[in-house]
């Protein structure tokens, strides 16, 4: 009997203080971790927020607090920037040669362009993109590849693993092939399996980039429940085309055209009761 | 009424279904006569290389031939057999390494400008004339630098010739790898290069490998540049790389061509025989690694 087989009631047995060391491990110290308590209620507080790609302006004056435990949703039509702005969160814009923004972004209390750490910082802001990119390699190495590099002991990586796989509800269906690839799992269950990637790194936020727009109606019931279920105890983000989906999951909704934020409401209020005609006409358009 | 009588006599104008189809059938045979005549054409003079290269090659083949050194213009090939595998093991050994970093350099770190200035500059280090390389490596190693006549000067440049083609390729390599790999690693929180190193080299390394084979095989054709570097030995090569002539399989090809005697003919022959024999060998291996790659993706 490998050790991976071991059934997962059986294998989670962490004593506090390793968890406790895991946990500093995974947050890239204590200092994240107590600057997010301080600010517990405001997660992400975005100000005055303008991102530029060379000349060209994509984000415009952006004014934004988005808080703890809670769905907040990004919608609006393509290319208004929502995706641009997800991707500043966690600096991934700032991987494209030509970025610059202005203004400050605080994620966890830390201003996104004075991030020396980006590493632990972005292990702190996890991500899930549009498309499933499971990585080259099989089922398990795909969840305990980065711990494995962040210097986390065999045995912890693979309870986590698996840990994860069962939050994603995936373990039962997978726990005889955690050591194939995962390119023959389907669309859905390889996102769920990014997801319990994502996860594994234990984040405080997670950004989603329209993270169900590839999948079939089950598989995205399937997610949006997990979201649910995640806010209950960290922050997410979604960029989201599916306005059904907003309305389904999320708390707040931002409404956001040509690089500005039009709306920022409660997600009800925003569909029903919308305060700027531009967000009533594509709220309407777009629900028919 | 006006649209009708428009509609009409554009349907009139035009030539009938059975003239547009017997047009289009004869357009589709005459070029597909053409194209087969152009294969046939490739294909017969790649079989005339083969068949005369075989059919003249294969009676020189003998136990002798790899037991035994050339001595004058008789004797065996195993001073040259050994000499070429030296030269271009000599050659990937100094190229691979600096191409594949120099690829992985101007894929993925790079600014976008410079990356275009390191390509363009390969581009041309490949157009350069191998003559050209064997005079340079001449007059600076074998010459300057007092090499002599050696095995690591000719090695040296046999690899300034296949270098661009391996940066060529693992640039290409990690360039075709979709950028979604990369941002879900780096979104976990890793650095650039432990992404590198971890989930794209893996994608990579097939391609890689592909380009080094390739390079090598075209290091093994190459005669030019050893001429004026590696000169010629009737003896083994052995471990001294310096001020050491060494023995390789295209020079025998060329000069034994020349000489006026039949079996100085036998051993260039055969000769390129093993040369040919060789080269398939390497595209052989890089289809095999090409076709695991694709099973993998």
């Amino acid at each position: 009997m490998t050790n991976d087989t071991v059934a997962l009631d059986d294998s989670i047995h962490l004593t506090e203080s390793e968890l406790l060391e895991l946990e500093a491990v995974l947050t890239g110290g204590i200092h994240l971790q107590k600057t997010a308590e301080i600010a517990k209620e405001t997660v992400i507080r975005v100000e005055n927020l303008s991102a530029y790609f060379g000349h060209k302006q994509v984000l415009n004056h952006l004014q934004l607090e988005i808080k703890d435990k809670e769905i907040t949703a990004l919608i609006g039509p393509s290319g208004c920037g929502k995706t641009t702005f997800l991707r500043t969160l966690n600096r991934m814009s700032h991987t494209v040669p030509g970025f610059r923004h202005e203004g400050t972004v605080n994620v966890l209390g830390q201003d996104v362009a004075m991030v020396r750490d980006v590493e632990s910082f972005r292990r702190a802001v996890g991500m899930l993109f549009q498309r499933p990119n499971p990585f080259p390699m099989s089922i398990m190495d795909n969840l305990t590849l980065a711990l494995k590099l962040f210097g986390v002991s065999k045995k912890e990586r693979v309870e986590i693993a698996k840990a994860k796989l069962d939050e994603v509800g995936l373990y039962d269906d997978l726990k005889d092939r955690l050591h194939q690839s995962p390119f023959a799992l389907s669309g859905g269950q390889q996102q769920r399996l990014c997801l319990a990637r994502a996860l594994a790194v234990q984040p405080k936020v997670l950004l989603l980039d329209e993270p169900a727009s590839a999948l079939d109606p089950k598989s995205t019931k399937l997610l949006e429940d997990l979201f649910v279920r995640l806010a209950e105890h960290m922050t997410i983000v979604i960029v989201t085309h599916n306005l059904a989906q907003a309305k389904r999951i999320a708390k707040r909704t931002a409404f956001m055209e040509a690089g500005e934020i039009v709306e920022f409401e409660l997600t009800d209020k925003l569909f029903y009761h919308p305060n700027d005609p531009r967000t009533r006409v594509y709220v309407e358009e777009q629900i028919g | 009424m006006d649209t009708q009588a428009e509609s009409t006599l554009t349907i009139q104008t035009l030539p009938s279904y059975e003239m547009r189809s017997y047009r289009r059938k004869v357009k589709s045979i005459a070029i597909w006569s053409i194209s087969f005549a152009a294969l046939t054409f490739v294909m017969f003079i790649i079989l005339d290389i083969l068949l005369s290269v075989i059919s003249k090659g294969v009676p020189g083949l003998s136990y002798n031939l790899i037991a035994t050194q050339t001595s004058g213009i008789a004797g065996g090939l195993q001073n040259a057999i050994l000499g070429t595998l030296l030269l271009i093991a000599l050659s990937a050994l100094i190229s691979a390494p600096l191409g594949i970093l120099a690829g992985i350099y101007i894929a993925l770190y790079a600014p976008k400008r410079f990356g275009a200035v390191i390509r363009f500059f390969s581009e041309v280090l490949a157009g350069i004339p191998s003559i050209v390389i064997g005079y340079f490596g001449y007059m600076v190693m074998v010459l300057q630098w007092g090499m002599g006549f050696s095995a690591l000067a000719g090695g040296i440049s046999l690899s300034i010739i296949i270098l661009p083609y391996i940066v060529r390729t693992t640039d290409a390599s990690f360039r075709q790898i979709p950028k979604s790999y990369l941002e879900g690693a780096i979104a976990l929180g890793m650095t650039p290069l432990m992404a590198m190193r971890t989930v794209l080299l893996k994608l990579a390394t097939p391609g890689i490998l592909t380009g080094v084979l390739l390079a090598v095989s075209i290091a093994l054709g190459e005669t030019a540049p050893l001429i004026y570097t590696a000169g010629w030995s009737n003896f083994d090569p052995n471990l001294q790389l310096v001020k050491n002539p060494v023995a390789y399989l295209t020079y025998v090809v060329w000069t034994y061509l020349n000489e006026p005697y039949h079996s100085a003919h036998q051993l260039a022959y055969t000769a390129a025989l093993l040369l040919v024999m060789i080269v398939l060998v390497l595209h052989v291996l890089v289809r095999m690694l090409q076709r695991g790659s694709s099973k993998h993706a």
